[in-house]
């Protein structure tokens, strides 16, 4: 437990303190309050063109639901930033120490392989938390404009972070297979895109193999329940796997730099 | 306390190390020498356990490196070559990181810590970031990790790469006072440095061993039967000493010119200097020195490297 708080301490210490990590928080931060200004003023702009056609009909107006629209669409803002984000987070937590040889610190000490693997990909995953949590202001604030439906809220942030820990479990792998933090964050961003955009390939609803297999593959088709507020095991199942397989192949990954040995 | 058997490591076609064997006693220091890619670089990092061989054994106090890995990683300290460390970390924070990942904490960790400052000289430095740190002191903090948990077996790799005189002497002196208590293989270019460290010398070339034994015995291996002197004579004409005439004379080379100054291989026999000094009365020149050299570890590097190219 010692070495585990260890490893996270330090790596979350070098994700919160490293001029990049401010540069990334910062940016992500800007561009969701950006997004979450456009999409209340097109919020606004719909509800009072609805309002006029409504009017003009002689018609009581209906406006827009303001948790199924504006909100659900400032948190699906949030899950696209946070995935854009997530190679420039996650590029450094191996490739780095294997170009700067603290690598070898870490592989010449009795620590154990899995410990530095998940230490890391906790760190990270806590960064995104905050990341998310400060995000999740914008929306918040949007409270202010009509009643918040929390349980979509919160579940839809369950689902960004189950989707941002399986992509940081790939791009720490990625990232113990290369000495550039540049290769490991385009390498990671072009598997995130293809696992985002896979069922792009299958017809929706497509069973049997290769639709429902592209289908069942698809991150974007697995969080879109939770953006819903709806839970589903088999979602919760997919993101798990990836993370567990992600992080496993990161261990044998650095267990086979020492040749397999204990 | 560290023994290796067969070790053998290629990268691609090239051969790093070819079937390597050698033992070390507990509590000595060996120094590892060779010309570049000579494989130096490449035995520690399997001995520290972060490359695998292709081949052989290695074996620390008697239990199998690639056996009992983990366990075996917690008697070694390492300082790697380029001396990795991270510099967005203070002193402290770089020796309390490496500490936590060998299990210490709390007061033990606190305890090693002010142990290792004060034991490599980083006094006042705790709380200054890695990166504003000069080269010596950066060099400092990768032996105090090294130190840190107290390990039996240390290995350095150029461990005075870089620095200026006083950390070197200060360094040497630091690695001089282990002998007897550690076992430590320490890597290096510099001779001088051996001579004043080490209790042992091993010469690599081409991944092979080339020489090995205790510093005193290699000189006497070396000179096989010889004595090495130092001569400055002048003969009356100007004239080379035709030093073939002395049968006891087994070479000779020129070093120094006014008054010429020769260094002269005769056989190891106490009559043969007395031998020389009458020689070169008979011939009518003036000996203005004649003493006794000790062959250094440069002389037996450099001869057993250039005999290892002329085969």
């Amino acid at each position: 437990m010692n070495v585990f708080l260890t490893i996270f301490r330090r790596e979350t210490r070098a994700l919160f303190l490293s001029p990049l990590a401010g540069v990334v928080g910062g940016f992500f931060l800007l561009l969701n309050g950006a997004l979450c200004w456009f999409n209340l003023m097109e919020y606004q702009r719909f509800n009072i063109q609805l309002a006029l056609s409504y009017r003009m009909q002689g018609v009581e107006p209906v406006f827009l639901d303001f948790n199924e629209v504006l909100i659900r669409q400032s948190l699906e803002g949030i899950s696209l930033l946070i995935l854009g984000f997530l190679p420039l987070i996650g590029m450094n937590l191996l490739a780095e120490e294997r170009r700067t040889g603290t690598l070898e610190l870490l592989m010449t000490s009795p620590v154990n392989e899995g410990l530095l693997v998940v230490g890391k990909w906790c760190a990270a995953q806590f960064y995104v938390l905050c990341l998310l949590v400060a995000a999740a202001l914008s929306p918040l604030f949007l409270g202010l404009y009509g009643p918040l439906h929390w349980p979509t809220i919160l579940i839809s942030l369950l689902g960004i972070l189950l989707t941002s820990g399986a992509f940081l479990a790939l791009i720490l792998f990625l990232g113990s297979l290369t000495h550039s933090s540049i290769i490991a964050a385009a390498a990671g961003f072009a598997l995130m895109l293809l696992l985002w955009i896979v069922s792009g390939f299958a017809t929706p609803g497509a069973r049997g193999f290769p639709g429902g297999f592209l289908n069942a593959l698809s991150a974007m088709r697995h969080l879109d329940p939770f953006l819903r507020g709806l839970i589903d095991t088999g979602d919760i199942t997919y993101f798990l796997v990836v993370t567990v397989l992600g992080l496993d192949l990161t261990r044998r990954s650095l267990v086979s730099l020492r040749g397999g040995g204990g | 306390m560290i023994k290796v058997s067969n070790l053998h490591k290629s990268y691609g076609a090239t051969l790093a190390l070819d079937n390597l064997d050698f033992e070390i006693g507990h509590g000595q220091i060996l120094g590892l020498l060779g010309p570049n890619g000579a494989g130096k670089t490449t035995i520690l990092r399997i001995l520290t356990g972060f490359m695998p061989p292709d081949g052989g054994t290695v074996e620390l106090s008697g239990r199998d490196l690639f056996a009992h890995g983990r366990e075996l990683r917690r008697r070694t300290g390492y300082l790697p070559e380029h001396n990795p460390n991270y510099p967005d970390l203070s002193v402290r924070h770089n020796l309390e990181f490496q500490g936590g990942l060998y299990g210490l904490h709390g007061q033990v960790l606190r305890t090693a810590c002010a142990r290792v400052v004060a034991e490599c000289g980083l006094t006042g430095m705790e709380q200054r970031a890695v990166r504003e740190l000069s080269k010596g002191f950066r060099q400092r903090l990768g032996l105090a990790q090294a130190l840190l948990h107290d390990p039996d077996i240390i290995f350095l790799d150029e461990p005075t790469s870089g620095l200026d005189p006083v950390n070197v002497k200060d360094l040497r002196e630091l690695i001089r006072s282990f002998s007897g208590r550690k076992t430590v293989v320490l890597c290096t270019h510099v001779l001088s440095e051996v001579e004043s460290t080490c209790d042992r010398v091993m010469i690599l070339n081409r991944g092979r061993c080339v020489l090995e034994g205790d510093l005193a015995e290699l000189s006497r291996r070396h000179q096989q039967g010889s004595a090495l002197y130092g001569v400055r004579v002048s003969l009356p004409d100007g004239s080379e000493p035709a030093w073939s005439e002395l049968t006891s004379v087994r070479s000779a080379r020129r070093i120094d010119e006014s008054p010429v100054c020769w260094q002269i291989t005769m056989d190891d026999n106490p009559e043969s200097p007395a031998q020389l000094a009458a020689w070169i009365q008979e011939q009518g020149g003036s000996l203005y020195e004649l003493r006794e050299q000790r062959t250094g570890l440069e002389d037996v590097f450099l001869e057993v490297i250039r005999g290892e190219e002329r085969v």
